[in-house]
């Protein structure tokens, strides 16, 4: 059984949309609606399989949290998550599962060149200062189109409740010496872009290093 | 004759005190915080009132003047104080994840 999980934070708009287009390539959608302001809830309750909601925000981290324990409780076999703001096309899931054929963990790889400057400057460095610290050559440390083996999901379970959730679950699945791979994906930005921003990105830095130098 | 830094020293205290007790009577500290904090104000005021009443402990721990001595005193415990809240929100922030944790799973909405 595939489970896929969605964070949604005030995303109304985008939201029915992507859980009907991952509809079509899982068995259950999970939404976690982060504490939202707008009717988010109503919209993933309308389209979803099960809909968390956290009574106030929390972070994407916890969020993917709430929702990976879920789906652990549903018995999936295999976790997929993307976000709600439509930056991943659903119709690329079949790749990531195809990925886990020979891994336990898939990252969707975006084409940097394709970014506006800030996050192409941005997800460069990210992932640079990843590869360094971590030995582990990732593609894009940042990406948060990912699929999960249920079964590793102990082994690169994050404490991180913010933004550095994708970043601690690459470090965590190389400090595991986890069975990773990548596959290309869309590299999807709208106008109004939410997510990691300057002082996320300061933030995911200094917690690369001290998941480096104190991995306890 | 008390000295400039005395006087800044006592008004403070005194200021503490006052502040400290509007907490207390609006139920953001109990009466032991209360007794606590007035009793540590009050030091710190005999102690810029009566600089000299300090000079033992100055003089044993081979430090040169009582402002020195309340340098660093001060800044230990603003360490301690530091340590104390960083303890206290990360213990409230971990039960913030369970209660969340809990009513998400309570109020959650399944299509069966």
């Amino acid at each position: 059984m595939i489970a896929a999980v969605i964070p949604a934070y005030n995303e109304s708009k985008r939201l029915g949309d992507v859980i009907k287009k991952t509809k079509k390539f899982v068995n259950r959608v999970i939404v976690v609606d982060d504490g939202s302001k707008d009717n988010t809830f109503d919209v993933a309750k309308k389209n979803a399989d099960i809909v968390l909601r956290n009574v106030v925000n929390m972070g994407k981290g916890f969020a993917l949290k709430a929702g990976f324990e879920e789906a652990v409780r549903e018995r999936a076999d295999a976790i997929v998550m993307l976000d709600a703001d439509g930056q991943h096309d659903p119709a690329e899931i079949p790749k990531l599962l195809a990925g886990l054929k020979k891994s336990d963990f898939v990252v969707g790889v975006r084409d940097f060149s394709k970014m506006p400057f800030r996050a192409r400057f941005a997800n460069n460095i990210l992932t640079l200062i990843f590869r360094v610290l971590f030995f582990m050559n990732a593609g894009d440390s940042q990406s948060g189109f990912r699929a999960v083996k249920t079964r590793i999901y102990s082994r690169i379970k994050w404490k991180s409740n913010s933004y550095g959730v994708e970043t601690e679950m690459l470090a965590n699945a190389a400090k595991k010496k986890i069975a990773y791979s990548e596959v290309p994906i869309k590299t999807i930005y709208h106008e109004i872009y939410k997510g990691t921003g300057v002082t996320d990105g300061i933030k995911i830095l200094l917690l690369m290093i001290r998941w480096r130098l104190f991995p306890w | 004759m008390v000295s400039g830094i005395q006087a800044a020293v006592m008004i403070f205290a005194v200021v503490m005190v006052f502040i400290t007790y509007n907490y207390y009577r609006r139920n953001h500290l109990d009466k032991k915080d209360l007794v606590l904090w007035t009793a540590a104000w009050a030091v710190l005021f005999l102690a810029g009132l009566f600089p000299q009443s300090i000079s033992f402990l100055v003089q044993s721990l081979h430090i040169e003047r009582g402002m020195d001595f309340f340098t660093i005193a001060g800044f230990i415990f603003l360490l301690l104080v530091v340590f104390y809240l960083y303890s206290i929100v990360f213990r409230m922030q971990k039960k913030i994840e369970r209660i969340v944790l809990a009513v998400a799973g309570k109020k959650a909405y399944r299509k069966r």
